[in-house]
């Protein structure tokens, strides 16, 4: 549906480029909901107005729906009006002047004369998508006029309301507080499957990411340091940054003694065999909190240490267990607490491993 | 003791603040009596002695001035002048605000420069340096073969006015596309909408009062024009209202209460035009739509329209600001004044600076432009600076009406202030009239209201907490103006204070009914340097005065940037 490849774009900051993105590669299947995550300042909005047409590549093809939209070898860049995808930017650019029936029928009213409904379609089709994001009883007001969420859902309908064969959404929620966020989430995943539009998502938020999309790419300083399915990549994740990035985890450094063991300050663990580290290679293991337990220490990858610290959360508890020289962070239930300072043991019930330095990256 | 502590609480500090009070009320009192002096008499006696001959009731001039043949075409005129040089100056300066604003076209600080010269020009010189270029017998551009150009028409005044006052509308412009939020268009771009139909249906809403309030300013203003109607309209047969006051008032014996009726006349649109800006500008601060957020100053790319549209502006700019400074230039190099040939090129000469410099009259008006300027740019601000306190900072009852009323000059045509002071001045027994008191008071009154903005503007960017901290420091409220806020607006009243300058200087329709021999101002003497037929002479005193404003003007536009800086700093 959507294919990206090779692109790059940097800017000028007074003299020296500022890679906003790098060599970036990737595709998205008709009707997947494709997340980009990343800090803040990592590329992500340059990405999505390089495919919105807003900004212009320096390198790199951008393919929708079989249509080339910019390939700089070939000198081919349609201009974003011509582009036919609907985009919600991070400000959401509600106009001032407008009502919402008319933010949201503005779409289809500046279409060629050739394509352009008539004025009683044109308002069948925004009563509709109006309803879907359950504005049409505002239809009347000044844009302006609503809310933030109402706003947000607003810049939506207008971005659907030609049916786009691709919607670009960057950061959609960030800037309602979190109540309305985790609300809108789910209400935006509905009328995803629903209408089962092809999505790129863009966010900062590892939680939006992880519970919206398909497929999600961690991008860092212009690049995509990993893709895959969001289980994939927080049970495995390929480098200390995607691993740190995704959710708290312990960072364990080891060295390989044998396919499925790994040495550590604390004593041997149990890792998954079927690894690409050889024996003697040094590595890290990752394991997430949650994926720690308080139990007896005498079975597999279960050590025993005092309780440093303990803090209560209401929907669990946090701890951090000291073993040796390491410092294990745990994620319990509430009822499985323990004292601070009592000795509990814990068991690493699943990790996985990094190598330790990791690849340097090519200029 | 407790007399003693009682005392030494209540008494001095009471005394203090009841005398801080006294003085409040006094400096409050004495501004509302002078701005009321200032605005509401002339009008009133205008309007007065339009209604009476010798102290009776009569409506005889209103009838004479109406019943004058052609009145009918009096009003055309008027009116199509005014709205064909506001159109021509709001299309001209609102496509170069947007051009150079919004749009990646190349060139744009020169446009700019190019764009708001002529603002700097005063209005008797641009209009003098339109009959050098295009009169029909010694017109420069009628040098070139094929170019038959009579400004002394109604297309040629539309023009010359319409040129002379785009700037105005290229600076409200060129605020107001500077803050449009670029989302917004971007997200009309993203929505399938082709350039053309962003422009029109985003961009320009959203403008939109801006653009009502530039027609308005406009129109008042060309209809208070007396320049170019005066030198151009006349030669050509075109009357308008304010060429027919200056008329009434310079034939022997002036006809006062003919003036004045046709002054009362113009005044009602001037008045009406006011109180439509004024509620346009009221809906220009709902419109404010920069939202920091995601802000990226993108501009539009014009793609294959880049370099059409560039030679576009650098056309109009050319015609509109280089081609008159330059033809002042050129012909204050020439012997004598006649039809342009090849042997010109051979006979310059710079006796015309010399010659003009050197005349006691030239000196003496210099001297009497700065004194009137520097004086009635001094009282301004002061005036200014207090009332916009007491409006800003006070809860004073009928601090709006003063505001209002120090706002009021701006309808009042020059010409009309003119013929109003005129009225007063003349019988009035302070000795006023025949001095050059008159023409201050005429500039304090039309630049009051400029004056105004600046100050309320600066005082209202300042934040209350500056002055609170002085206040709980033990200073009264006067200190707290004199020592905190004076001092952090000082840049910006400096910029006033030149700017008044640089207006007073410029201004020639009230002063040229309000000067007496021997008391002329620089724009009265290049008035009677026209009339004399000594054309060289005037393009010499003119291109002295042009590089003597442009340098102010450009002093102003320096300390106004360094005082938003120093705003900034002052809010942290
Ligand atoms: N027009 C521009 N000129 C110069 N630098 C730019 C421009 N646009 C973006 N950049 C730079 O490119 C980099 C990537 O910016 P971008 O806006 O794509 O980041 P982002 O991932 O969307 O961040 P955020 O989460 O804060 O929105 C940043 O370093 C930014 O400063
Ligand atoms: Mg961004």
């Amino acid at each position: 549906m959507l294919a990206v490849s090779s692109l790059r774009k940097a800017f000028d900051d007074r003299g020296a480029p500022v890679r906003a993105v790098d060599d970036v590669t990737f595709d998205v299947a008709e009707g997947e909901l494709f997340a980009l995550l990343g800090p803040s300042g990592c590329g992500k909005t340059t990405l999505l107005r390089c495919i919105a047409g807003l900004e212009r590549p320096d390198a790199g093809e951008i393919v929708v729906a079989g249509r080339t939209l910019t390939s700089r070898s070939a000198g081919i860049d349609v201009p974003p009006h011509e582009r036919g995808l609907g985009v919600v930017s991070q400000s959401y650019g509600i106009w001032p002047h407008m009502t919402v029936f008319d933010t949201a029928a503005f779409p289809l009213r500046v279409l060629p004369r050739r394509r352009r409904p008539s004025a009683s379609q044109i308002r069948a089709r925004v009563e509709q998508v109006l309803d879907s994001v359950q504005l049409a009883p505002l239809a009347h007001r000044p844009a302006t006029d609503l809310s933030g969420g109402q706003q947000q859902r607003l810049a939506i309908a207008r971005a659907l309301v030609n049916e786009p064969p691709l919607l670009l959404l960057d950061e959609p929620l960030a800037s309602l507080d979190t109540r309305l966020r985790d609300e809108l989430r789910f209400e935006l995943l509905r009328l995803q499957r629903d209408l089962g539009t092809t999505c790129v998502y863009v966010t900062h938020d590892q939680t939006e990411a992880l519970s919206l999309a398909n497929r999600l790419a961690v991008m860092n300083d212009g690049r995509i340091e990993q893709l895959g399915e969001p289980r994939t990549l927080y049970d495995h994740p390929t480098s200390r940054f995607v691993a740190e990035f995704l959710g708290a985890a312990n960072l364990i450094d080891g060295v390989v003694v044998s396919s499925g063991h790994v040495r550590t300050a604390a004593g041997v663990l149990e890792v998954p065999a079927g690894h690409a580290a050889a024996p003697g290679d040094a590595v890290v293991v990752v394991v997430r909190p949650e994926h720690v337990t308080l139990e007896d220490a005498t079975a597999a990858n279960g050590w025993i240490g005092p309780v440093e610290v303990a803090a209560y959360t209401g929907d669990g508890v946090d701890l951090v267990v000291r073993v040796g020289d390491l410092r294990i962070r745990v994620r319990s239930t509430p009822q499985g607490a323990a004292a601070v300072g009592s000795k509990v043991g814990v068991r690493l019930r699943s990790c996985s491993l990094l190598p330790a330095a990791e690849a340097p990256r090519d200029v | 003791m407790t007399d003693l502590a009682r005392g030494v609480r209540g008494g001095p500090s009471a005394g203090a603040s009841r005398r801080s009070a006294l003085g409040e009320h006094v400096l409050v009192g004495t501004v509302t009596a002078l701005v009321a002096a200032l605005a509401l008499v002339p009008t009133t006696y205008l309007i007065w002695r339009s209604l009476t001959e010798n102290g009776r009731f009569t409506l005889d001039h209103y009838r004479a001035a109406y019943s004058t043949v052609g009145i009918g075409t009096l009003a055309f005129n008027s009116l199509w002048f005014a709205v064909g040089s506001s159109a021509v100056a709001v299309v001209a300066g609102t496509l170069t605000a947007y051009l150079v604003v919004r749009t990646d076209v190349p060139g744009r600080r020169l446009l700019f420069l190019g764009s708001v010269v002529p603002l700097v020009i005063p209005g008797v010189l641009y209009t003098v340096a339109w009959i050098f270029l295009a009169s029909p017998r010694a017109g420069l551009l009628n040098a070139i073969p094929g170019v038959g150009l009579n400004v002394f028409s109604g297309p040629g005044m539309v023009f010359a006015e319409g040129f002379h006052l785009a700037p105005l509308v290229f600076l409200l412009m060129a605020a107001a596309f500077a803050s449009v939020d670029p989302a917004l268009e971007e997200a009309a771009t993203l929505s399938g909408a082709h350039p053309r139909a962003v422009a029109l249906r985003v961009t320009l809403p959203l403008v939109r009062p801006a653009l009502i309030a530039a027609v308005v300013v406009t129109l008042v203003r060309t209809i208070e024009s007396f320049e170019v109607p005066a030198l151009v309209g006349l030669p050509a047969g075109i009357w308008v209202y304010t060429s027919r006051i200056w008329r009434a008032m310079s034939i022997f014996p002036a006809d006062v209460g003919q003036a004045a009726a046709y002054s009362v006349t113009l005044l009602v649109p001037c008045v009406l035009g006011l109180a439509l800006l004024l509620r346009a500008t009221r809906g220009l601060r709902r419109f404010r739509t920069v939202s920091g957020r995601g802000f990226r100053g993108t501009r539009v790319k014009l793609g294959r329209w880049r370099r059409p549209a560039c030679l576009a502006a650098t056309v109009y700019v050319s015609v509109a600001a280089v081609l008159p400074v330059l033809a002042l230039g050129w012909i204050s190099l020439q012997h004598f004044y006649g039809a342009p040939s090849t042997d010109d090129f051979r006979r310059l000469t710079l006796s015309n600076y010399v010659s003009v410099l050197d005349e006691p009259a030239s000196v003496r008006t210099v001297w009497n432009t700065l004194l009137v300027g520097a004086g009635a740019a001094t009282a301004v601000v002061v005036l200014a600076v207090v009332i916009a306190w007491v409006v800003v900072r006070t809860r004073i009852p009928g601090r709006t009406l003063l505001d209002a009323t120090a706002f009021l000059p701006l309808a009042l045509p020059g010409i009309v202030l003119g013929v109003a002071l005129l009225v007063v001045y003349v019988r009035s027994p302070l000795p006023v009239y025949g001095t050059l008191w008159v023409l201050l008071i005429a500039y304090v009154t039309r630049y009051l209201p400029y004056g105004m903005r600046y100050a309320t503007a600066a005082l209202a960017q300042l934040g209350d907490d500056l002055e609170e901290a002085a206040r709980s420091s033990g200073a009264s409220r006067l200190q707290a103006f004199r020592r905190i806020l004076v001092p952090l607006i000082l840049p910006t009243l400096a910029a006033a204070w030149l700017y008044v300058l640089v207006v007073s200087a410029r201004e020639l329709s009230s002063a040229i009914l309000l000067y007496s021999p021997g008391k002329e101002v620089l724009s009265v003497r290049i008035w009677e340097l026209y009339e004399d037929g000594r054309l060289t002479e005037l393009a010499a005193l003119g291109v002295v005065m042009v590089a003597a404003l442009c340098t102010l003007a450009g002093v102003a536009y320096l300390l106004s940037r360094r005082s938003t800086l120093l705003r900034r700093l002052a809010r942290g």
